[in-house]
């Protein structure tokens, strides 16, 4: 798996109890009828370095439940996610977290 | 038939003569869809439009209104239009262009295959050519009206006279194409 360049390292914790005051953004990524699922979840892997099992989980949430929280941290973060899903063809979007 | 195996120098690629004009003609498509210019709009400021001025139409950058190249270049905020905006003005551009690159790699894959008969991909080409096939996928979804997974069953049941039955064929061998691709890249 390939990392982007100045990538800032986040460690692989659940995401559920990762939210902190200081990281108040998500990024979501949004159920489509078009991505395979192996592909996404081939895409989880490679972007954010989650292990299989965790990105497995978390394509089957966007599939089911239609959209998943994959990232958090700040803003600019949450941007540069989104840009690097954008650029695997997946649809993703920033918001605060709730 | 299309043969991607996974060999110690790499991914090798061969695909029939269909397959090399299909994906050559959708390598054009992609190309030719991304490399219009960036939308732009006249400022919402009605002095601006009375006065018919022209202003610095990168002021504001909008979501395409061609749905296909909407889905290849989605907003980033759903509720708020100002910060999806601004994302798009800083990045719309950069993301046409890694788009656009992931089509050149293609398209020299393709040239490769026509001449030597098959194309030993690295691992970051093969991902390249992941790209492409799944932003080919989402460019002819869009252009079929797929838009949910009703969508989908309704063309599996399309009559066989139904002139889409053509275009629904090459999004099902796409798919066939992507997951053998990534089977072989996952080795």
């Amino acid at each position: 798996m390939s990392s982007a360049p100045a990538e800032v390292e986040r460690p692989q914790t659940d995401l559920e109890s990762d939210v902190r005051p200081d990281r108040p953004w998500v990024t979501v990524v949004w159920d489509d009828p078009v991505n395979l699922m192996e592909y996404v979840t081939y895409v989880f892997q490679k972007l954010f370095g989650y292990p299989k099992k965790k990105a497995e989980r978390l394509m089957l949430q966007v599939h089911t439940e239609g959209r998943a929280a994959v990232s958090s941290g700040t803003r600019e973060q949450m941007e540069h996610d989104v840009q690097r899903l954008h650029a695997h063809g997946l649809w993703a979007t920033v918001q605060k977290d709730n | 038939m299309a043969e991607i195996r996974r060999t110690p120098a790499g991914l090798r690629v061969k695909l029939g003569d269909y397959e090399m004009r299909m994906l050559t003609r959708l390598v054009d498509d992609i190309d030719e869809l991304l490399a219009g210019t960036a939308q732009e709009v006249r400022s919402p400021d009605p002095l601006v439009e009375l006065t018919g001025l022209d202003v610095d139409a990168s002021d504001v950058v909008e979501t395409p209104d061609d749905p296909a190249l909407r889905r290849l270049l989605p907003d980033a905020y759903r509720d708020d239009d100002e910060a999806a905006a601004d994302f798009r003005r800083y990045t719309e551009n950069t993301l046409r262009g890694a788009k656009r690159a992931d089509a050149t790699v293609v398209r020299q894959g393709l040239a490769s295959i026509a001449s030597l008969g098959e194309r030993i991909l690295d691992d970051e080409q093969a991902d390249a050519w992941l790209r492409f096939l799944t932003d080919a996928r989402l460019v002819i979804a869009s252009r079929l009206g797929i838009e949910t997974a009703d969508d989908v069953e309704a063309f599996e049941h399309l009559p066989a006279d139904d002139p889409r039955l053509m275009v629904y064929g090459i999004y099902e061998w796409l798919l066939i194409l992507l997951s053998e691709l990534l089977a072989a890249v996952g080795e």
